[in-house]
């Protein structure tokens, strides 16, 4: 049986790149798409899910979320990583269908009490939309089987030495999810900092010269003048390589820890507190990923975009 | 005494590992103890001092011993009696102290040797920071005296008493704040080195078997000392010797590995409070963390690794020499 789930995203390149594997692979159906302010503004990522929706060939219900965290400013740094248009400055064809009519919330609710029990949530932006549903729905939490998620750092931070954007965008959201008792599998930069891409692997997937890699590649050219500048050996595959997760569990090794997320700290606002030594007694509440195989999920990566005509 | 040797205050909380420290330097012909501090933390300011001043005597080493602080600057004290018994160095039967604690205290101790010193001494701070952040505070004057800090404590990624934070930074985190912003040149064993500084249960045996008076009691304040990692952190395949490793840098630089960073305290965190937040000066990489601060905002040489083996045979040499 394929896994049901609810895309939760900011695209975002790397974002783009996950909703072309998810809507290609044969052991996720995607229900929808929900959006969220976080690498770009609200209406530019809603915008860009539909055009990217539609590219890949598909019809689904892509709905609109919040435009904002719930008690901080919003981040706007991501344009420097993701372009102007949040998708690597690569101009998007108009979308083939509208926005749906539901919000985010409301969305997720609908469909947690269609799949009870089965509905998993593959969130790879801030977590404000499902802070915003757990609120709103006091049921939701049960309904829900999990939440796949990209953010957070046992180790170090990246918008901050403390913290990684998409927690950091959100940090009382982030709280709420992780205090709400729902099963958690943590994607954070321990594992997708090495979810490295080469540029002998993007120049691999232009070669096929099938639309699709190629839209890829292209929007990739941004993101990776980014990782050039602080460094790395490649791009940074954070949303991509959870996804990858949702499809084939054993590219990760967990650990099962309890995770608390910082609100207030002066210089720790938005840091995931991960007990890997076990020292607060604290029942693990999230399965934090630390170990990968990478060339396997290039390898999956690389099978799912080129799967596309 | 070495033409070379590095005057240095030990400022510490004994505790086992700061008994090691202190076994260490007092060993070390590069170093010259001209004065012991006592601080709170693994156990009450009564208990560290006495520990202290007995480890001194057994060593037969009468440099003054000086009461420091009884609590941190602006919290209750947090004490360690999990790890370190309720004498704070339970384990070897040591003799009482043949020499009375010092008339000074740890403050006054630190100024009259700062000030009657003619080459820059060297902090080496084994405890929580409260001592050291007085007298940076109160006595900017004497900065100039002050070559460096070795100091124990933090931690770039994770902690032991918390999730974020070690447990010396915990114990005064505005104190460790004051010092890491001191201006001053500091090394940083936190963590990330101290837990691979390890002995093993093969490695005490080795020091016992060395069977000289100090080397018994090192050994069996390690067996103690060994307990609780067992039953806690059985990961590690021994204890880690954090202490140890602020004096075992001064000694031989060249087995560690050491990065340039900016680093400050969390002071107002819910869950991260006494966390030091590492952040790397450019062109410097480590553990998934690209350098993002100018190299002239970096303020500590945070150590990440040791040369274990070589580590251990420091302290076998040293056991090997005293009594």
């Amino acid at each position: 049986m394929k896994r049901k789930i609810i895309i939760d995203c900011d695209p975002g390149i790397d974002d783009a790149l996950a909703i072309f594997m998810a809507l290609a692979s044969k052991k996720l159906e995607v229900l929808g798409i929900t959006t969220v302010a976080g690498n770009v503004g609200i209406d530019t990522v809603t915008r860009n899910a539909l055009s990217l929706v539609s590219i890949a060939g598909f019809q689904i219900p892509v709905c609109r979320g919040a435009a904002g965290p719930f008690l901080i400013k919003r981040e706007t740094g991501g344009a420097r990583i993701h372009g102007e248009n949040g998708v690597g400055d690569v101009l998007l064809p108009q979308p083939s269908f509208d926005e749906d009519s539901r919000s985010a919330a409301d969305f997720i609710n609908e469909m947690a009490g269609k799949y009870e029990g089965e509905l998993e949530l593959v969130v790879i932006g801030p977590l404000t939309n499902i802070a915003a549903a757990l609120g709103r729905y006091p049921d939701l939490s049960k309904k829900i089987k999990g939440l796949i998620m990209m953010g957070g750092a046992a180790g170090f931070g990246n918008v901050t030495p403390a913290a990684e954007f998409n927690i950091y965008a959100d940090p009382h959201a982030a709280a709420a999810v992780f205090q709400a008792g729902i099963p958690i599998d943590m994607y954070g930069l321990d594992v997708t900092n090495r979810a490295l891409i080469t540029g002998d692997e993007i120049a691999a997937l232009r070669a096929t010269g099938k639309a699709i890699p190629v839209i890829c590649c292209d929007m990739m050219k941004t993101y990776a003048d980014f990782y050039e500048s602080v460094g790395f050996s490649g791009l940074a595959l954070h949303d991509p390589f959870a996804l990858a997760c949702a499809v084939d569990e054993t590219l990760v090794r967990f650990k099962s820890c309890h995770v608390d997320i910082e609100t207030q700290g002066t210089l720790t606002r938005g840091k995931t507190v991960v007990d890997i030594l076990g020292v607060t007694g604290k029942k693990p509440n999230v399965r934090v990923a630390l170990e990968l195989d990478r060339e396997r999920f290039i390898q999956l990566l690389s099978n799912l975009l080129c799967s596309y005509e | 005494m070495s033409p070379v040797s590095i005057p240095v205050i030990m400022d510490c909380d004994p505790g086992h590992d700061d008994a090691i420290a202190l076994v260490l330097a007092h060993a070390r012909p590069e170093i010259e103890i001209r004065g012991v501090c006592t601080t709170a933390g693994n156990q009450t300011i009564e208990k560290t001092t006495l520990n202290a001043r007995k480890i001194m005597s057994f060593l037969g080493n009468d440099v003054p011993v000086a009461r420091g602080c009884a609590k941190p600057l602006f919290r209750e004290l947090i004490t360690a009696a999990s790890v370190h018994g309720e004498s704070g160095l339970d384990g070897p039967a040591l003799p009482e102290p043949q020499w009375p604690e010092s008339n000074l205290s740890a403050y006054e101790l630190m100024v009259k040797v700062l000030e009657k010193s003619d080459r820059p001494v060297t902090m080496v701070p084994t405890g929580a920071l409260t001592n050291l952040a007085l007298l940076l505070l109160t006595r900017p004057d004497l900065k100039a005296k002050i070559g460096r800090i070795s100091l124990m404590g933090g931690a770039a990624v994770g902690g032991n008493w918390t999730p974020a934070a070690e447990f010396n930074i915990l114990v005064d985190p505005e104190a460790a704040q004051i010092v890491f912003s001191s201006g001053l040149p500091i090394t940083m064993s936190g963590l990330d080195v101290t837990h691979k500084a390890i002995v093993t249960a093969e490695d005490i045996e080795s020091f016992r078997s060395i069977g000289k008076r100090t080397a018994v009691m090192v050994a069996e304040l390690l067996d103690f000392f060994k307990k609780f990692h067992e039953e806690y952190f059985a990961g590690f395949g021994g204890s880690p010797l954090h202490d140890p490793c602020a004096v075992a840098w001064l000694a031989a630089p060249e087995i560690f590995i050491s990065r340039k960073a900016r680093v400050d305290v969390e002071c107002a965190g819910t869950y991260t409070t006494g966390s030091t937040v590492v952040s790397f000066a450019r062109g410097v990489s480590h553990g998934g963390a690209e350098g993002r601060i100018p190299p002239d905002e970096a303020n500590v040489d945070v150590l990440f690794d040791v040369d274990r083996e070589a580590f251990v045979a420091l302290l076998r040499n040293a056991l090997e020499v005293l009594d």
